[in-house]
Order: structure tokens, then C-alpha cells, then sequence
């Protein structure tokens, strides 16, 4: 499991390899808080090799979205496996996020 | 088949992707073991370990697998006092939408068949089935009664159609065998391995133990060189005590002196123990005294409170339940918020307790801004009475009553006496009660007002 940030045009894009749980979520945050203080103010959490998310995963990006959106940015989530895309349906979260289908998608407009 | 975790949510995964291949012969869907599986179990264990066993480094989790054609079954069990999992608000709701947490329950629930909790809630068993698991053949059981207690609840297939599940099943199978397989090859030279990590392992737990009984020593006298004296005050008298146990909660509790001759009482009690809770309580009550000299209301403390150490609870896993009240003598209210603090009383002259509701969540989980509520206040009659449940746990033996009802009928027995001798009172008790060394701290405040 990893997280990577990588710059893409204007955008930061985190590559979520592996699951985002409660063991790891505090790295995502930190890699994410670090781009903000860095400058950086749109994110894509690129969820292509994701296998799961659990509650502390979903807890997080709640947070850190809220954090962005305080600052101006905007972040949004890609690439989520259709189980990933019932997870955010099922807690209603598909109506907080900017979600796209693909990473180009989430970088284009 | 059982195994036991340590208190270690970095353990989760490889204890989740273990279970996952003790069920490969279930030859349920591939997907459902994979997502639905993984998701719930998850939840399961970092709620026994977060909350369950308050993020304790020694405490274990229990972790059963049965597994059956078409069924598995897992059981979490942790060491802690359970919750009960139908308070859990609707996460779905508008209002918790935005909320970071409190969404475990309810994943659990609708990723799995059925969920089960203990009457205790601390220990929780989650079913998954293959959805034409009945037409399994001979061997697939039939439908328990507990079936029944599942109507409503019905899991969230997440599955791609048309996919040929029994032959990603047959392949994890026959990984999972061929593994087994190495594994035994390799029997003979994991002995040797085995004993020498044994070794290895005795020894740090040696260099452990020792790190660990320093630690202890410096929280408790960190935790008892915290503790304020009770000022003096004109027309409030007003005695507290803490007794720390030998592991070292995070219990604390302060009477500060405000403008205007008001009196201001907290009481809280952090999740954690060791160092760390008492770095948290240290950090708490230094910006509690600050802002509550400020002489802003309960809520506006707390909420600064909250903004002071809410990053530092997050990323140790800690949370806070903490009750602060302002009164004045001669004055006929009480103002107080509380974060999921469960004993704050107001005993009355006639002995009748009325409690102080939680008006929030601890502080650490739930969102500000924080509630306050009033409560009627007679001067020169009524109690204020504030402890933690170290204090009414060791009085929870008898059989008649709960501990807190003990500790509620001896303060009424004894309300016309000083408060300082009431709270020897208490004290004297839970210490004949307590057969051997408390595992909480135990904590009183008792306040009276002309």
C-alpha cells in the first residue's frame, strides 16, 4: 500500500495504491496537508488501484476535503471501481464529491 | 478457527487478508469475499481496537472464523465495556453527512448478510453468504433461525454481472493450497528461524516491560503534579480528588476561580492511558484554565478547547468525554456542556439526583460547535457532583445496585454533611470495595454554593 503525489498540469494527483483504511488513512492526510502547505490547491485522489475503503477511509477524505475547500481548492475523486462507487452511494457521500469516472476526466474541465 | 490480534490497527490489514484466505474453501463469490468481506471485517476490528479497547496498546482482539460452504461467519470480540450499536446516528442523514466518522456500524450493516452484537456490544459476529449458496449441494446447511432477525437488513450486492466467479474462486483455492504446500517444505528451516525470532522476541519484550514501567512512573507523577489545589472562594465550598490507578488513566478534574465571583468545575477523563493520555490531559487542562478564565460560557470553552487539541486526539485515536459547569453562589442556575461525560449530577435537598445530560459526543469524535444546557441551581441546598466511572466501577459489585446508583444513594445519605467529608466518604467505600489494584483512575468533585 502507497501513496504517491504527482503533479499533472495544474492539478496534485494521489495515487492510492493498495486499500485506504484505518492503518494507513494519517499518511494520505499528511501527504495531502503537505501539498497544501506546498501550494497546492487542486487534488485528484486517483482511486484506480484501490482494491477497499473503510469508514476511516471515507472519514478522511471527508476532512481533507473540507480542509481544500476551505483554502480555495477543490479535490476531486477518480477512477473508483464500480464496488468503490456503490460504497460512496450507500453513505450518501456520492453527493459530497466531485467524483469523476476517469483521471483524464477529472483533470479536463 | 481463532486467532488474536494485538491492539494494533496496523495489523488490521494482514489480519483481514488472512481471514480472507482461511475462506477461500466457502467458495463464496470472489467479490463479495474481497470487497463486502474485507470492508466489514475491517470495521469490526478498528472498532473493537479504537473504541472497544480505547486504542490500549495491551489490549487483544478475538477474532473466530467458521467457515462452511456458502456461509462465513466471523466473531470480533474485544476487552472493553461494548456500546450499544442502536444509538449509532443514521450516517446517511443531511446533518452527519459531513461528519468524519460514525460510519462503521453502518457499513458493517449494509456490506454484510447479517450483524449481530452481543447484549454487552463488545463483541460482534458478521455473516456473508453466497447468494446461491441454498442450491450449494448436500453439504450447505440449512438457513439458521438467526435469519429471521435479519429480515430489514439486507446486504448490498456488489458484484459485476456475468462474471464467472467459481473459477476466480477454484484458482484462489488452489493458490492458497499451493501455498499451504510451500509453507511445509519449508517446515524444517522455519524451526531454526522460529527459534531464534523467539529469542529475539523474549528480549524486546524484557527492554519493553522496563520502557513501559518508567513511562508509568513519570505520567503519574505528571498526572498528580497537574492537579490544582482548590482555591478558596467566598460562598462556594468545594473538595475533589483524584486516585490514579497503577496503569495511569487520563483522568482530571479542575475548580477554577472566575470574574464576578463565579465558580467554574470541569471533569473529564481522556480514552487513552500512559504517557500519552497524560500529555493530552496536560495539554487540556493548561488551555482549559486559560480560556476558562476568559469567563466565556461552557460551550465557547470547549469549543476553543476543542480547536486547541482536536488535531492532537485525532492522530493519537484519543477522544475526551469532559463535563464543564458554571455557577455563582446565590445564584439560581447552573450553565454546562458536556461532551459525553456519563456521571454530572445535581443531588437536591431532598436527596434526588438530576443529571447532567451530555449535550455532545466526546470530544475527539463528534462536530462543534458545541450544546449547552441550563439547569435549575438552589443555593445553599443543592450538590453539584461530578466522577468518573473508575469510581462507581469499583463500587459495582453489589447486586442490588449499579455502582453509579451507589455512588448516588451514599452522596443523598450523606448531603447535609461537608463536602470534603462525603467525598471521604465515597472514597473509603471504593477502596473496600476494590479487592486488588483498580485498572481506572477514580475521580470525584463535590461543590456547594451559599
Amino acid at each position: 500500500m502507497s501513496f504517491k503525489a504527482r503533479i499533472v498540469g495544474n492539478a496534485t494527483v494521489v495515487d492510492v495504491d493498495g486499500q485506504l483504511i484505518v492503518g494507513n488513512r494519517h499518511e494520505l492526510k499528511r501527504l495531502v496537508l503537505e501539498e497544501l502547505e506546498g501550494g497546492a490547491r487542486r487534488f485528484v485522489i486517483d482511486f484506480a488501484r484501490t482494491g477497499y475503503i473503510d469508514s476511516s477511509g471515507l472519514g478522511i477524505l471527508i476532512s481533507l476535503s473540507k480542509r481544500v475547500r476551505e483554502l480555495g481548492g477543490e479535490l476531486r475523486l477518480a477512477s473508483l471501481s464500480e464496488e468503490l462507487q456503490r460504497l460512496f452511494e450507500l453513505t450518501k457521500l456520492h453527493t459530497l464529491f466531485e467524483i469523476r469516472d476517469s483521471l483524464e476526466q477529472a483533470l479536463s474541465d | 478457527m481463532i486467532f488474536e490480534l494485538p491492539n494494533d490497527i496496523g495489523a488490521i490489514e494482514r489480519a483481514v487478508d488472512h481471514a480472507v484466505a482461511c475462506c477461500a474453501h466457502a467458495r463464496l463469490d470472489r467479490r463479495l469475499l474481497l470487497f463486502n468481506f474485507r470492508v466489514g471485517l475491517t470495521e469490526a476490528l478498528s472498532n473493537a481496537m479504537l473504541y472497544g479497547n480505547r486504542n490500549q496498546p495491551g489490549g487483544r482482539v478475538r477474532v473466530e472464523l467458521r467457515v462452511r460452504p456458502g456461509e462465513v461467519r466471523a466473531s470480533v470480540s474485544d476487552q472493553g465495556r461494548g456500546f450499544d450499536p442502536d444509538r449509532v446516528p443514521d450516517p446517511r442523514l443531511p446533518a452527519n453527512l459531513l461528519r468524519p466518522d460514525g460510519r462503521g456500524v453502518f457499513l458493517m450493516r449494509a456490506l454484510m448478510d447479517e450483524v449481530h452484537f452481543n447484549p454487552e456490544g463488545n463483541s460482534v459476529t458478521l455473516v456473508l453468504r453466497d447468494p446461491g449458496g441454498g442450491d450449494r449441494g448436500a453439504d450447505t446447511p440449512a438457513p439458521t433461525g438467526e435469519d429471521a432477525r435479519a429480515a430489514g437488513a439486507a446486504r448490498h450486492d456488489i458484484r459485476l454481472p456475468g462474471h464467472d466467479d467459481d473459477d476466480v474462486t477454484r484458482i484462489l483455492a488452489a493458490t492458497i493450497a499451493r501455498s499451504a504446500e510451500l509453507a511445509r517444505q519449508a517446515e524444517t528451516t522455519r524451526a531454526d528461524l522460529e527459534a531464534a525470532l523467539e529469542a529475539n522476541r523474549r528480549m524486546r519484550e524484557e527492554m519493553a516491560r522496563e520502557h513501559a514501567t518508567r513511562e508509568m512512573q513519570l505520567a503519574h507523577d505528571l498526572q498528580l503534579k497537574l492537579l490544582p489545589p482548590i482555591p478558596r472562594m467566598k460562598g462556594v465550598e468545594a473538595a475533589a480528588r483524584v486516585v490514579p490507578a497503577a496503569s495511569v488513566g487520563g483522568d482530571f478534574y479542575q475548580v477554577i476561580q472566575l470574574s464576578g465571583g463565579r465558580v467554574g468545575v470541569m471533569i473529564g477523563d481522556v480514552s487513552g492511558h500512559g504517557f500519552p493520555a497524560a500529555l493530552i490531559m496536560a495539554l487540556v487542562m493548561s488551555a482549559a484554565t486559560i480560556y476558562a478564565e476568559e469567563g466565556r460560557a461552557p460551550a465557547a470553552v470547549l469549543e476553543y478547547l476543542n480547536r486547541a487539541i482536536g488535531d492532537e486526539l485525532e492522530s493519537t485515536e484519543m477522544y475526551l468525554s469532559l463535563c464543564y459547569c458554571v455557577l455563582a453562589p446565590g445564584r439560581s442556575g447552573i450553565a454546562y456542556s458536556n461532551t459525553g461525560h456519563p456521571h454530572a449530577f445535581v443531588v437536591q435537598a431532598d436527596g434526588t439526583p438530576r443529571r447532567l445530560f451530555a449535550t455532545d459526543p466526546p470530544m475527539g469524535i463528534g462536530p462543534t460547535p458545541y450544546g449547552e444546557s441550563n439547569l435549575r441551581w438552589r443555593p445553599g441546598e443543592d450538590l453539584l457532583l461530578l466522577f468518573t466511572d473508575g469510581l462507581s466501577d469499583t463500587l459495582a459489585r453489589s447486586r442490588r445496585s449499579t455502582g453509579e446508583e451507589r455512588v448516588l444513594d451514599t452522596v443523598a445519605a450523606n448531603r447535609h454533611r461537608p463536602v470534603s467529608e462525603i467525598l471521604d466518604t465515597l472514597f473509603e467505600m471504593s477502596r473496600d470495595a476494590v479487592p486488588s489494584i483498580p485498572a481506572d483512575d477514580r475521580t470525584a468533585v463535590i461543590l456547594r454554593t451559599s
